[in-house]
């Protein structure tokens, strides 16, 4: 049976507007064009691409926000908010820059290093928070969030804005090729330029990060009122410390120009195994270290809590999350390693095959 | 030799069907192949749009886009194409299928296909 649309038989304009919106914009060139060419009627037309949205969303939403990448921004979002309003008021402007973050990064065309697009995801989440929150005011005033809180958040906005610059998405680097292994030296060396790039801008944003938590622990190092939390707060200043020293002894080696094809792979080569070990022990050298400082801190407070008479609940959570935010590090870690030892095996395969080798 | 990707049944299906289109291989064709692999089940075409971009994540195949076709209102067609590991994974769970069929054809006795539909009624008794 042809079912090819001829110029007569094709969508309807206004139900084909509705399912081009809903497709995810880096599927919906060949999901509507497929769609087109199965067109019958405008009923079937509608079932088919009903039957067919929910799977392509959940599959986009699958491959642009990895777990370990969501429960990391959703620590980011959350925990601002914890101490001054509380789960039950937290829960729904959370909720919604959450689910605001997963759809953006599905519908978005494409992922890139830019900061301007991770300052827009952010921007947009803001504001999805402040109109749930305007409906939460109408609805029920009750769960409003505090004022305190919302200027709480935007600590949090610019954690995961800082979050957001540093893993961009789950295999960008990887993505950005669509050949198995760069056959010339000329895409090998724009290959590397960017994973140099890229790695750069990683070490550069980590940097920062370890040096603005050292001065931002100071804070709370000078207020806090009992000797464990005090200790805690001076760890993490250390352990900022430490991050942004290890970052800075760990330099990238830019590949030296001139060299030929197979010296070039090598040399990537080289440098790809050795972010793969660093990446493998990640657990190890980056998040090892901090947990001295977060055990000291949640200690002090949850004892600072039972002297007030306070509840511990508080705590409780917050060890959970550190946990969940710690696994999922490791996890995301992991991840991209396995990405690079793909790209590792691949041009390995390439070498092989390619112009390089005799 | 090393161990090749595992796959699920519904992955199995599609990989066998991209093999088999070859360089006709996208949306629609894989689509209406899946169908006739495993008639008289129905499956939806995101069911199948879901399973090759998680084939394409393992790397057992690879996708890209072709120039636009005016009876799809000028948009461009995402072909696929099996992969060498794809291929291995699919050799495999080949394999493993096989390994399950002889089997219960020793059980059943004789051909399998017969032997199921012979079956049913002794359970009913």
């Amino acid at each position: 049976m042809d079912r090819r649309p001829t110029l007569e038989a094709r969508p309807p304009a206004l139900i084909d507007r509705v399912v081009r919106v809903l497709v995810p914009l880096p599927c919906r060139e060949h999901v509507i064009g497929d769609l087109w060419e199965r067109y019958r009627s405008p009923g079937a037309y509608l079932l088919d691409a009903l039957r067919t949205i929910p799977f392509v969303v959940v599959s986009q939403v699958r491959r642009t926000s990895p777990v370990p990448a969501l429960v990391i921004q959703a620590f980011a979002v959350t925990v601002p908010f914890l101490p001054g309003a509380g789960l039950r008021r937290a829960a729904a402007p959370v909720l919604t820059a959450l689910v605001t973050l997963v759809l953006r990064d599905a519908y978005k065309r494409s992922v890139s290093l830019s900061a301007t697009q991770v300052a827009t995801d952010v921007g947009i989440t803001a504001t999805a928070m402040i109109v749930c929150e305007a409906i939460v005011a109408i609805a029920r005033p009750s769960l409003l969030l505090p004022w305190r809180s919302m200027v709480a958040s935007i600590a949090g906005f610019a954690m995961l804005f800082l979050l957001r610059l540093q893993n961009p998405g789950p295999g960008v680097y990887v993505r950005q090729f669509t050949s198995a292994t760069p056959g010339t030296l000329e895409a090998l060396t724009t290959e590397v330029r960017l994973f140099e790039r890229t790695c750069r801008r990683a070490i550069r944003i980590e940097t920062i990060a370890g040096v603005a938590l050292a001065i931002g622990f100071m804070v709370p190092l000078l207020l806090a009122p009992n000797w464990i939390l005090r200790i805690g707060w001076a760890l993490g200043s250390a352990y900022g410390l430490y991050v942004a020293a290890f970052m800075i002894t760990h330099p990238l080696t830019p590949m030296p120009d001139g060299l030929d094809l197979h010296s070039a792979h090598s040399f990537h080569r080289h440098q790809l195994e050795c972010r793969v070990s660093l990446l493998e022990t990640m657990w190890l050298w980056y998040f090892l270290p901090g947990a001295p400082a977060i055990i000291l801190i949640i200690i002090g407070s949850a004892t600072l809590a039972a002297e007030r008479g306070r509840p511990m609940w508080p705590s409780a959570i917050v060890v959970a999350a550190a946990m969940c935010v710690a696994v999922a590090g490791i996890s995301g870690a992991r991840r991209s390693a396995r990405k690079l030892r793909v790209r590792i095996e691949a041009m390995t395969r390439g070498g092989n095959d390619g112009p390089g080798k005799p | 030799m090393p161990n090749s990707e595992s796959i699920g049944q519904f992955e199995h299906v599609v990989l066998a069907a991209v093999l088999a289109l070859d360089d006709d291989a996208y949306g629609v064709t894989i689509h209406a192949k899946v169908e006739e692999l495993i008639t008289p089940k129905t499956v939806s075409l995101g069911a199948v749009y879901a399973t090759l971009d998680r084939l394409e994540d393992k790397g057992l195949v690879r996708s890209w886009l072709s120039n636009p076709t005016p009876e799809r209102g000028g948009r461009s067609k995402r072909h696929y194409r099996l992969e060498p590991t794809g291929e291995h994974a699919l050799r495999d769970a080949t394999i493993a299928a096989k390994r399950i069929c002889d089997d219960l054809e020793r059980i059943w006795g004789g051909d399998v296909w017969t032997a199921g539909r012979r079956w049913k009624p002794v359970r009913q008794h």
